[in-house]
């Protein structure tokens, strides 16, 4: 993907590719937590493994409401007080979809891996 | 006008928030320490029971099953029954009882904080450089600097043990007994016909109500005078002005309106914040709240009232954010495009 392609950067969705891609990097991540705890520790891996997903899946589904909600407000002030920044509610809202995706591939790779075990 | 589909937009917004609420108080909470099953069954109990009670509560089912459950059942306002704090009752109930206390002290706080605020502000921002506008400025840096935890046991220390004119603790006397039908005192009170109950609910509220006012006030008439100041310095004020208009229409019917908007972020962060539970005047004053009951159920580690409890706050915080873009939209309508 081109980052410097202006549609690319104003879409606030990423490509369906790239979520595709980052769930399932997140689902193998929740997998081989929930092995690594299962393995090392005495902590009960299925829940904590699952609960790491959520938590990423939770924060960024609050960061993407929040990005809904203020997000045009932010990028107002930043431009009146000129802070030089490029924090746009689109990008915010693409970052914040691709880290529920990899929050969501977390929880669903450490429940396969516990129903698999 | 509000147009529905910004209001749609906002209602909708709702869901994901108190989704991702709903999932990160459950990651949380199961990734923190301890069993919930021995916490009921308590430590001295036999592993079977404990066993026992993890398969009651469903404890034993794969972690999604839990999760799956635990959303089906937050729609439905379930939240599962208390285990330490109010053991058996259902969380709902708990919430019930506790939140009209800490609204009751949101609302009497956050007006306090608007009917002084707002005034003090303006005139701090009409007769800047002036004597008034400095003391107006040091009252408002002493306001949002001292904390509660200190300010509290003054107004106590002064009004309750010298002067004994105020109750330091609880929301009334113990000579009186009101019917609880909104779950407000002073409303009830007054809803009862009984003055003099009425008027105990009111002295036992005015000194917490004072503590969060006082904060609120300052944080508002600081916001208040800094938006009215930018606001007095624009064009349209000065034409206005020239046209012959008095100065202190000009600021009432023009500026007046174009100041508030971020002095309504304010107010509504605030509120929505007091809503939550304000733990240290809770705690001062010895009014059992929202905040004391979040405390209470970290520490005792009764997870169904800490999960309540949590999503309730984030709801109405979201439902005072609505409101507040709502008035937005009222004060200027561009705000909707």
């Amino acid at each position: 993907m081109d980052a410097d392609d202006p549609a690319d950067t104003e879409s606030p969705w990423p490509p369906l590719s790239r979520l595709g891609a980052t769930f399932a990097a997140g689902a193998v991540a929740g997998a081989v937590t929930f092995v690594a705890l299962a393995v090392g520790t005495d902590a009960d891996a299925s829940a904590q493994a699952f609960s790491l997903g959520a938590l990423v899946f939770g924060a960024a589904l609050l960061g993407w409401s929040t990005a809904v909600l203020a997000g045009r407000g932010l990028e107002a002030t930043h431009r009146h007080l000129e802070t030089g920044s490029d924090w746009t509610e689109a990008k915010s809202r693409r970052a914040m979809v691709v880290l529920c995706a990899f929050g969501l591939g977390g929880m669903v790779g450490a429940s396969i891996a516990t129903a698999l075990a | 006008m509000i147009s529905k589909r910004f209001l749609l937009k906002r209602l909708l917004l709702l869901v994901p928030v108190v989704l991702g609420v709903a999932t990160f108080v459950f990651a949380i909470l199961h990734l923190s320490p301890g069993n919930p099953a021995r916490t009921i069954a308590g430590q001295r109990a036999s592993e079977e029971f404990v066993r026992q009670i993890e398969s009651d509560l469903g404890l034993n089912d794969p972690i999604y099953v839990q999760y799956g459950r635990f959303l089906w059942n937050a729609i439905q306002l379930d939240f599962g029954n208390s285990y330490v704090i109010r053991r058996g009752t259902p969380v709902t109930e708990v919430l019930r009882d506790r939140f009209p206390v800490t609204l009751e002290l949101a609302i009497y706080g956050q007006l306090a904080g608007i009917v002084f605020g707002i005034p003090l502000g303006i005139l701090s921002a009409v007769k800047q450089d002036s004597v008034t506008d400095h003391l107006t400025r040091i009252g408002a840096l002493t306001g949002i600097s001292v904390p509660i935890f200190w300010s509290g046991p003054l107004l106590i220390l002064v009004f309750a043990t010298m002067l004994d004119v105020l109750p330091t603790t609880g929301r009334i006397s113990s000579d009186y007994s009101v019917d609880a039908v909104t779950g407000l005192i002073t409303v009830d009170a007054l809803l009862s016909g009984n003055v003099d109950a009425f008027l105990s609910a009111v002295q036992h509220m005015l000194l917490p109500s004072l503590v969060i006012g006082v904060y609120s006030m300052a944080l508002i008439s600081r916001m208040m005078r800094s938006s009215m100041l930018e606001v007095i310095r624009q064009d349209y004020m000065r034409t206005a002005r020239a046209k012959g208009q008095g100065a202190k229409i000009t600021v009432m019917k023009h500026g007046f309106r174009n100041a508030l908007i971020p002095v309504v972020t304010i107010i509504g962060i605030q509120f929505g914040s007091l809503l939550g539970g304000a733990v240290l005047t809770e705690t001062v004053f010895n009014i059992t709240g929202i905040g004391v009951l979040l405390v209470e159920a970290i520490s005792v580690g009764d997870y169904p009232v800490v999960q309540g409890t949590v999503l309730l706050f984030a709801f109405l915080f979201t439902l005072v954010n609505l409101g507040v873009d709502v008035t937005y939209s009222i004060l200027d309508p561009r705000i909707e495009q």
